[in-house]
């Protein structure tokens, strides 16, 4: 059993991970000025508005930056060392906070095009993280 | 209505504690050490007290921190808040400071921060800590420290503007050598920019001598109206601008992972100063890893965005050049103690427009800025200080 934390859904963040529990990546869009957001939220962030909509998104991004981790920042992560820590700019928007797999450090590069994959934590919570994939 | 906050109040008391390594002394007594050393500097007493701010430290938090101070103290204020902004918060104190003297609230506002995060703490409590300031559920659960945070964005800015790591670690060697000239300092053996390239990786591109130091330590000032500011023993140093941007808390969210908020702080602290950049004899600003500083030089205006690599070499940013950054030795030679670590800049502001600053005195400085930052690129505040002749 994992030490690692485990994300403790709230009542505006439940479809983004009941999402991942089925292996997609869900983000909200604005049926009103068309904005697209992560983390959720119960309003738009763009225009404040209430009608936002949960839609399956891509799953494809692109690394914006990457840093490699030595010294983990919580617990559970000591054997994983060193990992790639990653910021993916996603094909709808937003920018999400990962770890590259399936990747060596020295092969990580700006812009290079990445998928989510999703690795379970708990019983329903399954985190996703991101690895190398073909453009397009 | 409108109040111009230019010239209204002035810092008459500034106290420093040690910084370091200060076994055995905890963030409550270490704030009142800091205070009491700024009572002392003021000609004031604890009684004469009608303000305080305060921060939360890691040590010791309260929930009610500057009441629980102010309890410690016994001092019944009329105007008490704890800040919470993490290194910017000792300057959003000033302007709430100021903002409470010019409204009439208060009178006499000590804001004062201490703590003990290098011997309050075990390792593991200090991991702990550390995930607090991570989004609970869109960051820790990638086990991705702080440092990561910062070195995704030195990365970007290399990419971005060709900043290079000798570039970054010019800014630790010209902070130590600050520090060499400052007996307060904690680390105060010069260094080279090959000693930083040769220092550990500790998230890449950045390496050890990158990265601030982990400190003991408290500081404290005493802010009251500029009409009554001759009425102490020292030299007053006074008010002339102060802004504030604030961007966002987790870095995920970051509008730019190479500009900051630094970008509005600082025009709008300049702006109320009626100052620019090049009026500026000094500055102090906010190097908890060296690719910050950069960014900081450039969105304060020192230099043209995406140049900052390239401005911080040639002894442009050390005493006897262009803009001297951080005299004391700053975050990355002097000392961080946690939410107080901007105090530490801002008591050496004081030191600098008393001209009591020694070896590392800049000459005749009479305008200088403090710049302090919170989260990770996050909270940005910028305090522009003058001697009388300024105003």
């Amino acid at each position: 059993m994992t030490n690692k934390p485990v994300p403790k859904p709230t009542p505006e963040t439940q479809p983004f991970w009941a999402g991942c529990a089925q292996g997609e990546l869900r983000l909200q869009h604005c049926n009103t000025c068309g904005h697209a957001q992560y983390p959720p939220r119960k309003l738009c962030s763009g225009c404040f508005g209430q009608d936002v909509a949960w839609r399956r998104a891509s799953g494809r991004g692109k690394i914006r930056s990457w840093s490699t981790v030595v010294a983990p920042g919580a617990p559970g992560f000591e054997a994983e060392v060193p990992f790639v820590s990653v910021l993916v700019t996603l094909e709808e928007g937003p920018t999400m906070l990962s770890v590259l797999r399936d990747c060596e450090a020295a092969d990580v590069t700006f812009d290079l095009p990445v998928e989510v994959i999703f690795e379970q934590r708990s019983d329903d919570i399954f985190v996703p993280y991101f690895k190398p994939c073909e453009t397009g | 209505m409108t109040t111009n906050l230019r010239g209204s109040v002035a810092i008459v008391g500034m106290g420093e504690t040690e910084v370091g390594v200060l076994r055995g002394q905890g963030s409550s007594e270490l704030c009142a050490e800091a205070a009491r050393r700024a009572l002392l500097d003021a000609g004031l007493t604890k009684g004469d007290i009608d303000g305080l701010v305060t921060c939360n430290p890691w040590v010791e938090p309260h929930l009610y921190h500057a009441e629980m101070f102010s309890e410690y103290m016994q001092i019944f204020p009329s105007f008490c808040m704890t800040l919470n902004a993490g290194g910017a918060t000792t300057l959003t104190a000033v302007l709430r400071a100021a903002s409470a003297i010019a409204t009439g609230v208060c009178t006499t506002v000590l804001i004062t921060h201490g703590d003990n995060p290098r011997t309050g703490m075990t390792a593991s409590e200090t991991g702990a800590k550390m995930t607090t300031t991570m989004n609970p559920q869109f960051e820790l659960p990638y086990g991705v420290p702080l440092t990561n945070g910062y070195a995704m964005a030195g990365r970007a800015h290399m990419h971005e503007f060709g900043t290079t790591s000798e570039q970054f670690a010019q800014v630790a060697v010209s902070a130590r050598k600050h520090a060499s000239l400052n007996p307060a300092a904690e680390m105060r053996e010069p260094i080279t920019i090959a000693d930083v390239l040769n220092s550990p990786v500790v998230a890449d591109p950045l390496h050890a001598l990158d990265c601030s130091l982990w400190s003991d330590g408290g500081g404290a000032v005493v802010v009251v109206a500029a009409e009554r500011a001759q009425d102490f023993p020292n030299k007053p140093v006074f008010f002339l601008g102060c802004g504030e941007g604030h961007w966002h808390e987790h870095l995920f969210q970051a509008r730019s992972l190479t500009a900051t908020a630094a970008c509005e702080s600082g025009p709008r602290a300049f702006s109320m100063a009626g100052l620019a950049p090049e009026d500026m004899d000094f500055a102090q600003v906010y190097d908890c890893f060296t690719p910050v500083a950069i960014m900081e030089l450039e969105d304060l205006g020192f230099c043209a965005k995406g140049e900052g690599g390239g401005f911080v070499e040639n002894g442009n940013i050390e005493l006897g050049g262009t803009i001297p950054i951080n005299t004391h030795g700053g975050l990355l030679s002097h000392s961080h103690t946690g939410h107080p670590g901007t105090m530490f800049a801002l008591t050496e502001t004081v030191t600098q427009l008393r001209g009591d600053g020694g070896a590392r005195q800049v000459p005749n400085a009479e305008v200088g800025l403090v710049h302090g930052q919170g989260g990770v690129l996050s909270s940005h505040a910028t305090l522009i200080l003058g001697t009388e002749a300024s105003l």
